[in-house]
């Protein structure tokens, strides 16, 4: 492929040129703003009409003003700032400012109009809307604006002249000029009925294109009013342009909502502040420069809201507005018992939340509660909107049952008047056998299943009980005073018995104990004899012998035996149950013991061996005696 | 004279007894028959008066939780048959109704908020006594208790091997009977948790901070909710709910489950 550098570069300059005049044309965009400072005035007042053209591209508008038929035109003034853009990364956008400034003065009476004025940039064609002036006979309107004595001094129309509504009484202007910046209230009634809506507006006003929004610092109070906002939620951050006195302002609109006072009185709407931030891209240039941050506040409003007139008045709650009532069935014929949907629509201007619509009492209908629903909207700023009532009717009785118009009084205040708004009544039909109040009293729960089948289940309630006792007062037995003593009285009742027989156990065991320290005794008094005995000691043998003969007696006796003579061993021994024989072997053993002991020649070894063991036959013959208790016996003697 | 006018009173202050009597039948048979007719606020109105007449029946109670039923006021339907139960348990018909509303309440707040729990389980310990009253369990205590001391003491003198045998067999089940009796009493009559058993009666009933309606709202309860009644001041009664919420509410909003 042959190229052709010099056709290249042709080609590529077309281009370029063709993109610097395409993009400005892309880029071109025009407004127009046209407004007066006033709607009603007098033959010997002037107004100020404001036109204000803006124009964003190469090149400068061309405005077209009207002529201006019935007005004389006493002073003209023409600015025409132009201000530069440079976007970094982005190529420069130029914008340019038109403001026209006329002084008007009305020469005939009555309803004037101020023609549409034409801007016209780069094929864009903008045209503003016409604007009715009511001039009154001289003297003073009368009418003219409400202002403290320091709102703007007459060169600054009212941002929302453009916009105005004939017939609309005085507006409240509030503001405390300030060369930098300053916040302007306006209310467009200074004298609202309670419950009509007031249109409040917050503007500031600046001499420098602001950045970014100001911080917020207080909000304005509503006492006393119910709002509702009328600016959309994101809204760009742009400003108009408007002149107060020599200056040139950007006016931002800050706030705007509707206020519906809630009762009569003075109500106030309370001051605005914020802080500005002042800081510009020209600081870098003058790092020194240091400009605090502007902090401005608005002033308060005062409302003078008037009372409903009460001539005429209606009784019962009214509503403040222009309404409309309407009301359907969602069917005309029913089976008695079932259910039906009864919808009625208010709707209209006015605050709509304050709307009440009751049931009317209709014999054979019952009425359950409705299902409400809002809808508000503000359409040109003024509030309105629909509120929509769903009853659930039950058709009690056969026949042809009529609903009567549903009704709300109102009143309007723009006509100054009360109006009884209502729905046509309404007809419906029951057909069928009324039903057991049992049956066609639905509850409620189970109504809200038919109109959600997903949701609760039908249920067959049990049937009432007739027969009752009727008790009254009724104690639990464990919280009976003797419960717990008859809980406790078994485990007690074995505590007692488990312990006394353990102390008798303990004192047999004593008793026992002693008998048994008394036989060991015996036996080693025996040991002692034999090994006496063994020794060839007489003397000793005998009385260990004597001994031991005592001891095992003291162990089966469980008593002392020592101590006692003859004649009451013999007794004592009768009495516990000894044998004849042996007692007589007892009480022969211990004399022949204690003869041998002190009286008799020695013996020798062998014969006390043999006596020994004789001694030991008897010890154990002893030992195996069983005495009758002490209890058994008779006295001793 | 003082004599015939002592036997004047005498008679009089008898005769009262059996009148008021009647009265208490009549009141409950005029509620049945506004029932009957499906006037079911005439009568609640009859029941309630029978429970401000110090009429605790569970029948009455039966009857008065249909009729709050009826009239969708499911919270006091719930009190109404948890004291129905609680001074008659393992009623069947009141269980059942008691479960209707349960369910109820739960299918209004699944339409209301999307999900719910419909019925939670009980802890199986209350789940078993449930069905038993609570004066069959001290009865069983008294005598299980009474029975085992007996075995006790009569076991020693017992020679035999066979019976001494048998005796300890016998006293090891009387004592798990016993014990799992007195667990079971215990259980119901709440000796393990503080506070009494409440029933929530109004919707999104407040838990505040404290007792004062302008202490600040901590949560809110649901109509239906059991709850556990920890004290009172004033017009407050502090509760903790089954989920742990613990706040002052309104004393008009919770029903004690034991009749007061």
């Amino acid at each position: 492929m042959i190229r052709h550098p010099s056709r290249d570069r042709l080609c590529g300059a077309l281009a370029a040129l063709l993109c610097l005049w395409v993009a400005p044309r892309a880029l071109a965009d025009v407004r127009l703003d046209v407004r007066t400072d006033r709607t009603r005035l007098s033959l010997d007042e002037t107004l100020t009409l404001q036109i204000n053209v803006e124009a964003q591209g190469m090149g400068r508008p061309r405005v077209e003003l009207p002529t201006f038929d019935g007005f004389q035109v006493v002073s003209q003034q023409v600015q025409q700032p132009m201000q530069f853009s440079l976007n970094f990364g982005s190529q420069a956008v130029v914008q340019s400012s038109t403001i026209y400034i006329l002084g008007l003065q009305p020469v005939r009476e009555g309803t004037l109009v101020i023609k549409p004025v034409r801007a016209e940039f780069d094929g864009q064609v903008k045209t503003s809307r016409p604007i009715e002036i009511v001039v009154t006979g001289s003297g003073g309107s009368g009418n003219s604006p409400g202002r403290n004595a320091q709102a703007p001094q007459a060169t600054g129309p009212d941002p929302r002249g453009a916009r105005a509504q004939p017939g609309r009484r005085d507006t409240v202007d509030s503001a405390e000029i300030d060369s930098m910046a300053f916040l302007r209230t306006v209310v467009d009634k200074a004298e609202p009925y309670e419950g009509e809506q007031v249109t409040v507006t917050i503007y500031l006003y600046s001499r420098e294109r602001l950045q970014a929004a100001p911080d917020i610092a207080t909000e304005p109070t509503t006492d006393g009013l119910w709002t509702h906002d009328l600016l959309p939620p994101n809204q760009a951050f742009r400003p108009d342009r408007q002149v107060v006195g020599n200056s040139v302002y950007a006016v931002y609109v800050l706030r705007r909502f509707a206020a519906f006072p809630l009762h009569a009185g003075d109500i106030t709407v309370g001051p605005m502040a914020l802080e500005i931030d002042t800081t510009s891209l020209f600081d870098m240039f003058a790092p020194g420069r240091a400009r605090p941050n502007l902090k401005r506040s608005s002033a308060p409003v005062t409302l003078k809201v008037k009372p409903l007139p009460a001539a005429d008045r209606p009784p019962g709650e009214i509503a403040v507005g222009r309404y409309q009532v309407s009301a359907k069935l969602d069917r005309t014929q029913v089976v008695t018992g079932d259910a039906v949907t009864l919808t009625a629509v208010v709707e209209g201007q006015g605050n709509i939340r304050t709307v009440q619509l009751k049931a009317p009492k209709v014999p054979g209908i019952e009425f359950l509660q409705p299902d409400i629903k809002d809808l508000v909207e503000a359409p040109n700023d003024l509030v309105s909107g629909r509120r929509e009532y769903r009853w659930l009717l039950l058709a009690r009785e056969p026949g042809r049952l009529t609903i009567p118009a549903l009704s709300i009084a109102t009143f309007d205040p723009r006509a100054e008047r009360y109006e009884m708004r209502a729905s046509p009544p309404l007809v419906l039909e029951a057909m069928g056998q009324a039903r057991a109040p049992s049956d066609a009293r639905v509850p409620q729960p189970e109504l809200r299943d038919a109109a959600h089948p997903e949701g609760l289940e039908r249920h067959d309630w049990a049937p009432i009980r007739t027969q009752s006792k009727l008790i009254r007062s009724p104690q639990r037995l464990v919280e009976t005073g003797w419960f717990g003593w008859a809980l406790a009285a078994p485990l007690v009742l074995w505590l007692a018995v488990v312990s006394f027989a353990g102390v008798r156990r303990r004192l047999s065991a004593r008793a026992d104990a002693g008998a048994a320290r008394a036989l060991r005794g015996a036996e080693l008094r025996l040991r002692a004899a034999e090994r006496a005995a063994a020794a060839g000691d007489s003397a000793a043998f005998y009385a260990h012998a004597s001994a031991a003969i005592s001891g095992i007696l003291d162990a089966r006796l469980e008593e002392p035996v020592a101590g006692l003579t003859r004649p009451q061993l013999r007794a004592l021994l009768q009495a516990r149950g000894m044998e004849q024989d042996l007692i007589d072997s007892v009480v022969q053993t211990l004399q022949d013991c204690e003869f041998a002991r002190f009286g008799s020649a020695p013996l020798s070894s062998s014969e006390l061996g043999s006596q020994a063991q004789a001694l030991n036959a008897f010890f154990r013959r002893l030992a195996t005696f069983k005495p009758m208790q002490p209890g058994d016996r008779p006295e001793a003697a | 004279m003082r004599a015939l006018a002592a036997l004047i009173l005498l008679t009089l202050g008898l005769s009262a007894a059996p009148v008021r009597a009647q009265s208490l039948e009549r009141i409950f048979s005029a509620a049945n028959e506004a029932y009957f007719r499906g006037d079911y606020r005439k009568a609640a109105d009859g029941y309630q008066r029978l429970v401000e007449a110090k009429v605790q029946d569970p029948d009455v109670y039966f009857n008065f939780g249909l009729a709050q039923a009826r009239l969708g006021a499911f919270g006091a339907a719930v009190l109404s048959f948890e004291r129905c139960l609680f001074l008659r348990a393992g009623d069947d018909a009141a269980e059942g109704e008691l479960a209707a509303l349960r369910a109820m309440l739960g299918g209004r707040r699944a339409e209301r908020e999307g999900e719910a729990t419909v019925q939670a389980r009980p802890p199986l310990s209350h789940a078993l006594v449930r069905p038993l009253s609570a004066d069959l369990l001290a009865w069983l205590v008294l005598l299980s208790n009474a029975l085992l001391f007996g075995v006790l003491l009569v076991r020693p003198r017992i020679g035999a091997e066979t019976w001494r045998l048998g005796l300890a067999i016998g006293a090891s089940l009387l004592a798990l009977l016993c014990a799992s009796s007195a667990l079971g009493l215990a259980l119901k009559t709440d000796v393990f948790q503080d506070g009494e058993a409440v029933i929530v009666l109004r919707d999104q009933s407040e838990l505040r901070e404290g007792p004062d309606p302008k202490a600040q709202v901590r949560g809110t309860v649901r109509e239906g909710d059991a709850a556990r009644a920890l004290g009172r001041q004033g017009q407050f009664v502090e509760v903790r709910s089954a989920s742990g919420n613990r706040g002052w509410i309104d004393r008009r909003d919770v029903g004690f489950i034991r009749p007061h």
